[in-house]
């Protein structure tokens, strides 16, 4: 069997490289006012050759220290979203070459099979990278450890062959 | 799948941390002198204030001004770029020697292709398109899994999907992605799951590439089995 990739989201980079994009857009925009408003076709001061005009008389007064840190650390989180690897979004089908399944679907189909199981009044799923973690609420005359059980065997029967996900199961009761 | 530029996304990004960075610590040096100690008092802008008085300044900025934007417009514009792909050419083989090309039309067998899963497959609705990816041309299938799926209705139908698109288009390399997400909850809306546990039948892939019209030029055709069945 191949491997091959699984469907990714969107690289954080993609999200600061379209900040950027905007940035640039914003760069011409300054451009652009500085001749509009030296050809006096608009009102107002020329915002690129008045900032010049201020920089050249600047000392490094007590706004450098922040500034430098805060400009480190926006640089650090830019290196970390340029190298940051994309994330796989669902997780392959056992037994097929390209077919892939969220694990948002898996826990909503855990959750439609642990309502199944006679003595659940309700239950709810969630997942996180690793595990699907099933809730029930069972009758108040259920024993909390079979029913444990009987939820755990319900869903990995349904789950059998569509995931290899780890399932954890907890159980409370009713309170009437 | 899009044809976004992530590569040159990480690559910028990258860059421009790394300027952030080396600003950032010259900036802390200058006030702290942690390093070196003979920075000017002032900060020093050479010929650039002298520039920004002359009469070409404003065209000049002006003018890289209307590049940059274009340059930032145009990389925020790649992002919406979808490597969708309208049609393929197929190798003729209907008169047995090769000879020709067939093209397909993207859109009509991507509508096949969706419907075939809604009525087969354990989804309650599906969506395909046909995209240029790194691995080649692909049909990328998109469905709202039925939550009474099971690994095995799911690989069935999948093989059948993918045979079907390999046996209707031979030599093509079109390849088959199926991509399942969160059920839908829409009312009345049944996936071909019987019921619990119950699986529709899958019938024998039924792509019909043998059909010839009355004028004896070769044709490719898969026809949905309610169709043919039909």
């Amino acid at each position: 069997m191949s491997k091959l990739p699984p469907p990714q989201a969107r690289p954080a980079a993609a999200y600061t490289a379209a900040l950027l994009a905007l940035g640039l857009i914003g760069l011409g925009v300054v451009g652009v006012q500085e001749l509009l408003t030296r050809q006096d076709w608009v009102s107002g001061k020329p915002w690129l050759s008045t900032v010049i005009d201020n920089a050249q008389h600047a000392t490094p007064a007590s706004w450098a220290l922040p500034a430098g840190i805060a400009a480190v650390v926006v640089g650090l989180m830019l290196l970390f979203a340029a190298v940051k690897p994309r994330r796989a979004t669902h997780r392959r089908v056992p037994g097929t070459d390209d077919a892939w399944v969220s694990p948002a679907a898996l826990a909503t189909i855990a959750a439609v099979a642990a309502r199944r199981t006679p003595g659940v009044v309700s239950a709810d799923a969630r997942h996180t990278r690793r595990r699907i973690q099933v809730s029930v609420q069972a009758d108040a005359d259920r024993q909390l450890d079979g029913m444990d059980q009987a939820v755990q065997r319900q869903v990995e029967s349904q789950l059998e062959g569509l995931s290899d996900m780890p399932i954890s199961v907890r159980s409370r009761q009713v309170t009437r | 799948m899009s044809r976004a530029p992530f590569r040159f996304d990480r690559f910028a990004t990258g860059f421009v941390g790394l300027v952030l960075i080396a600003g950032g610590l010259l900036l802390i040096d200058w006030k702290q002198h942690i390093v070196r100690s003979d920075y000017p008092r002032r900060l020093q802008l050479g010929r650039l204030v002298e520039w920004s008085h002359s009469d070409w300044w404003p065209w000049a900025t002006a003018a890289a001004g209307v590049v940059l934007a274009l340059l930032g417009l145009y990389w925020l514009l790649a992002h919406l770029r979808r490597a969708r792909v309208r049609s393929f050419t197929v190798p003729a083989t209907g008169d047995g020697k090769g000879t020709g090309m067939l093209t397909v039309e993207a859109g009509p067998l991507e509508s096949v292709v969706a419907q075939e899963l809604i009525d087969h497959g354990p989804v309650t609705g599906a969506n395909a398109k046909t995209v240029n990816s790194r691995r080649g041309r692909m049909e990328l299938v998109t469905a709202p899994l039925d939550d009474r799926a099971t690994g095995d209705t799911v690989r069935a139908s999948y093989e059948r999907l993918a045979g079907q698109i390999v046996d209707a288009f031979p030599g093509t390399g079109l390849q088959t992605r199926l991509v399942l997400d969160k059920p839908r909850r829409t009312r009345g809306r049944r996936s071909a799951l019987g019921g619990p546990g119950v699986v529709t039948p899958a019938p024998a892939p039924r792509a019909d590439l043998t059909k010839q019209p009355s004028d004896g030029s070769p044709e490719r055709s898969v026809v949905p089995v309610s169709e043919q069945s039909g």
